[in-house]
């Protein structure tokens, strides 16, 4: 894998600016060059694990952006950010900055781990209110409690989920690559057909997609015309959308043609299981893009999820980046001129970007060369972006203790179908049961 | 004659039990005894009795990390009760000592009988037995993890080579807690054999000579000689592995399996970090946690009762 750099990009370096100005960052590029520059200091930043191979050059370039200017960062494991934050929230030692994603947006700002990002967004820095993607901003956007309308996160990618496939497992099949007209059926009948096995051990999977992860589940539900919670926030796993979309994910998962959340464990995890090639094609995110390149050998592209039910439904959410609260940050003026800098115009989105790691979450960015134009895989970029208008999102007001209940429990519901032949109907409802009583106590303690 | 023992033994003993030794002003001190024992004692307030009340008074609240700790009195504990889950943890720790402790403790005597005699290569074995101890439990997990791995795995290589289709082990509600313990045991079998190596060099060598010339064959001397000779250690290690396998257990069931599948090895130790660091109940992992310190407690008086120390070399 080549990692590429701001400083490697220079081919298209026109096309980026051309890019950039019709890019809200440019629009207030004057404001953010007026400000002082700090000139010493240490920012710390925590950030996920996944994460780090994308960001370091971001820290780099900062870095050299700011002489005398030191960044430590700290790596945490994605399933652990939440109590790494609260027990370092507890210990005072907060970092001045932190990655989170959206799913722990409200409970890390009801826990003042997170700061209301509203006040950097109205300093005239480079974004405002209104610079950052809906969508996407809108998941950090607090919509009950004492946090009512503050926003405590600035999303640094716009992912949605997309098929990651291996061309030269199409290649030696005989199979055409998937391309916008695919089916779910459609998948799961070429998935069948790349499928390897050894008696009954299946020793590549065709497809592999984590069933029990809301980005599959949610647009499936939503697909079928229905919606994952009730109108009094409890989960309804019991219709006839989330058994439906549940029966045609565990039935591969029987059929070893689908590895699941426990499969790709055990290969070692999903974008290893694709890059060994133990899997064919693998439904995932922009943002491991950089890990994917990384470790796949074999040419790969991207192409849209198939459409379930005959209309498209995508998985959508982002992480973001916030700043921990007054009195707790050592460094909230570094802070600010660091996310400054990283919205800026030469910043540390457009080297993300450029690193493969993210669509920026900003509507006049979803075309622009600066990630667009990078040299493949994968070759066919427009997919990350066009599929933002088929997401469909986890809803914000499941709590993140919740979502911890409702991840175990559908796996175990995974497990009753698929090793014991429980009916969907009543692994989902086992589950259900578990995960409403769950949401009833969280939101009977505060939420 | 028992006079005249007694008198001979007085007058034996007079000239050649040696004085006690005066104790110093220096080692009588407090002062000395507390710089000695002081270290020791304030390390284990901090890490272990701090802890242990912190958690307990944490057992009589409901705390998520966020908002301030709220008094629910027995709640936690009442709550345990209908907590399926929580049956089922205890049930599969159970379980778990059931397939860890048998077999540490027979394989380590066993092997450490074995390897405690003199054969060319005897070291390379004893190296071999004790590597386990040298390694992480993480990566232990991690090697074992692929050991059963079902596509490239060595044991289902080995299966397949006698025309065997091996199960998947870890996502084998039947097997995945064998599994485990298999690991466990062989994690566990260092610090056996190394307690038993020391016991059986403190086997009075007479007895077993004695035993040769009354005829004893091998196993009578291991049945009758050697196994309650070993008594105490095999106590200790009883123990010892009882108190491993319920605390320790936690990274190789996590790292392999993560409970499942299907909660089938589900141990204790994996509900509480659940609770505690999934789903953020503080105090309800607390409540849980003390019922398991009292039940290693009971288990470990049960095994193991508290004697008092032999003075002068009588028992008391």
């Amino acid at each position: 894998m080549s990692k590429t750099t701001l400083t490697q990009f220079t081919p298209s370096r026109r096309a980026v600016l051309a890019g950039l100005a019709a890019s809200p960052f440019a629009l207030a590029a004057g404001s953010h060059l007026a400000m002082a520059q700090p000139t010493s200091g240490t920012l710390s930043i925590a950030v996920f694990d996944w994460a780090e191979i994308g960001v370091k050059p971001v820290f780099a370039a900062y870095e050299a952006a700011r002489p005398g200017v030191k960044i430590e960062y700290s790596v945490i494991p994605s399933a652990e950010l939440r109590q790494a934050l609260l027990s370092r929230r507890l210990a005072n030692k907060l970092p001045d900055i932190t990655y989170l994603a959206d799913i722990y947006a409200t409970q890390l700002a009801n826990a003042e781990v997170t700061a209301d990002m509203r006040p950097f967004l109205t300093s005239g820095g480079p974004i405002g209110l209104n610079s950052l993607a809906k969508p996407f901003l809108d998941q950090y956007l607090i919509t009950s409690g004492p946090n009512k309308d503050g926003i405590f996160g600035l999303p640094i990618g716009a992912d949605t989920v997309v098929l990651y496939y291996n061309k030269k497992h199409f290649d030696d099949a005989g199979i055409p690559y998937p391309d916008d007209t695919w089916t779910f059926e459609k998948q799961i009948e070429v998935a069948t057909q790349l499928t390897q096995k050894n008696g009954s051990v299946t020793t590549r999977y065709g497809l592999a997609a984590s069933v029990p992860w809301h980005a599959t589940y949610v647009p499936g539900i939503e697909a079928f015309g229905d919606t994952l919670l009730d109108e009094n926030n409890m989960y309804k796993l019991q219709t006839e959308a989330a058994i439906k979309v549940f029966t045609m994910y565990w039935d591969q998962v029987k059929a070893g043609v689908l590895a699941s959340t426990p499969q790709q464990n055990q290969l070692g995890g999903g974008y290893q299981a694709f890059g060994a090639g133990t899997v064919s094609m693998l439904q995932s995110v922009r943002a491991l893009t950089p890990l994917i390149r990384s470790v796949t050998t074999d040419d790969w592209d991207v192409a849209f999820v198939p459409t379930i039910n005959g209309v498209r439904k995508t998985g959508m959410g982002s992480i973001a980046q916030a700043i921990t609260p007054p009195g707790m940050a050592n460094n909230k003026e570094l802070a600010f001129d660091y996310l400054n800098w990283f919205y800026s115009e030469d910043g540390g989105m457009k080297i993300l970007a450029a690193g493969y790691g993210t669509v920026p979450p900003v509507e006049a960015l979803y075309n622009s060369p600066i990630w667009t134009d990078l040299p493949g895989p994968p070759y066919d970029n427009r997919i990350f972006a066009e599929a933002i208008q088929y997401g469909a999102m986890n809803p914000t007001s499941i709590p993140a203790d919740v979502q911890a209940v409702v991840d175990a429990e559908l796996t175990k519901a995974e497990e009753a179908v698929v090793l014991n032949n429980v009916p969907v109907a009543d692994a989902l409802k086992a589950a259900e049961t578990v995960i409403n009583e769950a949401m009833a106590r969280v939101m009977a303690a505060g939420g | 004659m028992s006079k005249t023992d007694t008198a001979d033994e007085a007058g034996m003993s007079a000239m050649a039990r040696p004085k006690p030794r005066r104790r110093s002003s220096r080692t009588a001190s407090p002062f000395w005894a507390a710089l000695f024992v002081g270290p020791n004692v304030i390390l284990f307030t901090v890490f272990m009795v701090i802890p242990l009340v912190w958690g307990l008074a944490l057992s009589l609240y409901d705390w998520n990390l966020i908002y301030a700790p709220r008094f629910v009195g027995f709640d936690n504990y009442l709550a345990l009760m209908n907590d399926a889950r929580a049956v089922n943890s205890v049930v599969k720790t159970v379980y778990l000592l059931v397939l860890g402790v048998v077999p540490t403790v027979f394989l380590s005597f066993l092997l450490a009988v074995l390897i405690n005699t003199s054969f060319p290569g005897y070291s390379v074995f004893r190296t071999m037995y004790l590597l386990p101890i040298v390694i992480s439990l993480v990566a232990s997990a991690v090697l074992w993890k692929f050991m059963y791995d079902p596509r490239v795995g060595p044991i289902a290589q080995l299966l397949s080579f006698f025309g065997v289709s091996g199960p998947n082990w870890l996502q084998d509600t039947t097997w995945a807690m064998p599994a485990l313990s298999l690991v466990i045991v062989w994690l566990r079998l260092p610090l056996g054999i190394i307690l038993y190596l020391a016991a059986l060099q403190q086997v009075n060598p007479q007895l077993l000579e004695a035993a040769e010339i009354d005829g004893a064959g091998p196993w009578a001397k291991l049945r009758h000689i050697i196994w309650p000779n070993v008594m105490p250690v095999t106590l200790l290690i009883l123990v010892l592995t009882l108190r491993g396998i319920i605390f320790d257990s936690f990274d190789i069931a996590f790292v392999m399996t993560k409970g499942g599948p299907l909660n089938s090895t589900d141990i204790l130790a994996v509900y509480i970090y659940d609770l505690a660091f999934a789903q953020l109940r503080l105090g309800y992992a607390s409540a849980l946690s003390t019922v398991l310190f009292v039940i290693v407690i009971i288990l470990a008086l049960i095994f193991n009762p508290p004697r008092r120390r032999p003075t002068n070399g009588d028992t008391v």
